[in-house]
């Protein structure tokens, strides 16, 4: 059974920029993103109480959003490249739980979204309570990797 | 030796693309299994299509051997094939099988529907190599290792069902049947809808101990009193089948066109209620466009 919002009252440091960088795997997010479940009227209203139409649409990337497991809560960004999830020191996105295999899942760009593959891990990659191969996410997808649960946004 | 199965289409009857079926997909029956490099493909509906594209990818210049095993020939599980890119290239092989020895009624249909009326290739044209290959009298074929077999089954004008099984696994795929018409007491579900089905032997036997069963769970009780007689099971009948036969996971399959994803849910919902209340441990879940499982856990 996972075990809930482990290390909740640590979240871990924000970044400097939210700016891919090549030294850093992954980006991550220890706040709501720009365009996540943020209040739409907020940005509709000025100071005068005028409506205003924003000019342009707020477009944000895909994420993983750790709800449970060590390292929640964060946001991660899914790059449009190849991406490896586990608890080893040298893959893209590492959460350091005994329950995740060192190499546990890939994440890889698939047609707008992306695709997930369990890499032979020990405690296998469920979906929305099913243990998949493999599988082409769906906004709101439900992942769990032993006591990691991540709730998958799409971009837009 | 590990089975991978990968849903590329699970709708039934008619593709439903659109934002209401996003999650499940909207393409019509194709299943790909994969037994080490054995490749089946069950049904040609319009998923067929994306597996083609994605066997390009995958294979390069390699050439795709593959085996065919179609329940029936009904526009839902044909519509993909003239659209299946790998029978354009020639170093490919494709393998279509008739349910006995010598038919080669499905090859024969196939190419029927690539006639100049219908498509604007036809079959002849097709540049892979096209076989039309049979199971043996028994119904039964060992293909590379893994022993098919098939049962016929309760459909308007007949399908198959395929059972495949290798090193101690074996995946059913049961689709397009109607098994409340051959219940032993059909209007038992009328009375009381919880009380178990008596399921006929033979449809239990064939499915028995399956790892995996992907089966025809079109209709909810409540669609089904509307569509009787349009050779599709109810959900709920075919979770009974999948726990009479000691089945181990249960994907509900051919989801009918007009059921949103909410509405998929909904009748899983009802099945797991079901699962519950026979006391038993059977996973059901909705069969989902994109997802591919490992039968070796």
């Amino acid at each position: 059974m996972a075990e809930p919002h482990d290390n909740q009252d640590k979240p871990p440091p924000l970044p400097t920029s939210l700016a891919p960088r090549p030294d850093v795997p992954a980006v991550r997010h220890a706040q709501l993103p720009v365009g996540l479940n943020a209040d739409p009227l907020a940005a509709l209203t000025s100071d005068n109480e005028i409506p205003v139409l924003p000019v342009q649409s707020v477009s944000r990337p895909c994420m993983l959003q750790q709800v449970r497991g060590p390292l929640a809560p964060q946001f991660i960004e899914l790059r449009d490249t190849d991406m490896v999830l586990g608890r080893a020191d040298d893959v893209d996105v590492r959460i350091p739980s005994s329950a995740l295999s060192r190499r546990h899942m890939l994440i890889e760009p698939y047609a707008f979204g992306h695709r997930v593959t369990d890499l032979d891990s020990a405690n296998g990659v469920f979906l929305n309570e099913v243990r998949i191969h493999s599988a082409v996410l769906r906004d709101g997808d439900v992942l769990q990797l032993g006591n990691v649960v991540l709730l998958y946004h799409e971009g837009r | 030796m590990a089975f991978f199965v990968r849903f590329w289409g699970t709708r039934g009857s008619i593709p439903t693309p659109g934002r209401a079926t996003y999650r499940y997909g909207g393409n019509t029956s194709c299943v790909e299994i994969r037994v080490a490099e054995t490749l089946f493909i069950c049904d040609g509906g319009t998923g067929l299509r994306e597996l083609g594209a994605d066997l390009l990818r995958r294979y390069g210049q390699t050439p795709v051997v593959a085996h065919f095993l179609f329940s029936h020939m009904h526009w839902d599980h044909i519509q993909g094939f003239p659209f299946f890119a790998p029978i354009y290239q020639p170093k490919n092989t494709f393998h279509i099988y008739g349910t006995r020895p010598g038919d080669t009624r499905f090859h024969d249909l196939l190419s029927g529907q690539m006639r100049s009326s219908y498509f604007p290739v036809d079959f002849s044209e097709l540049n892979a190599n096209i076989v039309a290959n049979d199971l043996a009298e028994d119904g039964t074929r060992i293909i590379e290792g893994v022993t098919v077999r098939c049962l016929a089954q309760r459909h308007p004008g007949g399908s198959y069902a395929y059972s495949l099984e290798r090193d101690g696994y074996k995946v059913v795929y049961a689709t397009d049947n109607e098994i409340d018409l051959i219940l032993a007491d059909p209007s038992l579900p009328l009375r009381e809808p919880d009380a178990p089905r008596d399921i006929p032997s033979e449809v239990v036997d064939f499915c028995r101990d399956a790892d995996l069963l992907i089966v025809d769970g079109q209709y909810t009780d409540a669609e089904y009193r509307k569509y009787t007689g349009w050779g599709h099971n109810r959900a709920t009948t075919a979770t009974d089948l999948a726990i009479a036969a000691n089945v181990k996971q249960l994907a509900i399959y051919h989801h009918d066109p007009m059921q949103s994803d909410k509405d998929v849910e909904a009748k899983i919902e009802l099945c797991r209620v079901r699962v519950a209340q026979q006391g038993s441990s059977l996973f059901v879940f909705p069969a989902r466009e994109g997802v591919e499982l490992r039968i070796d856990y």
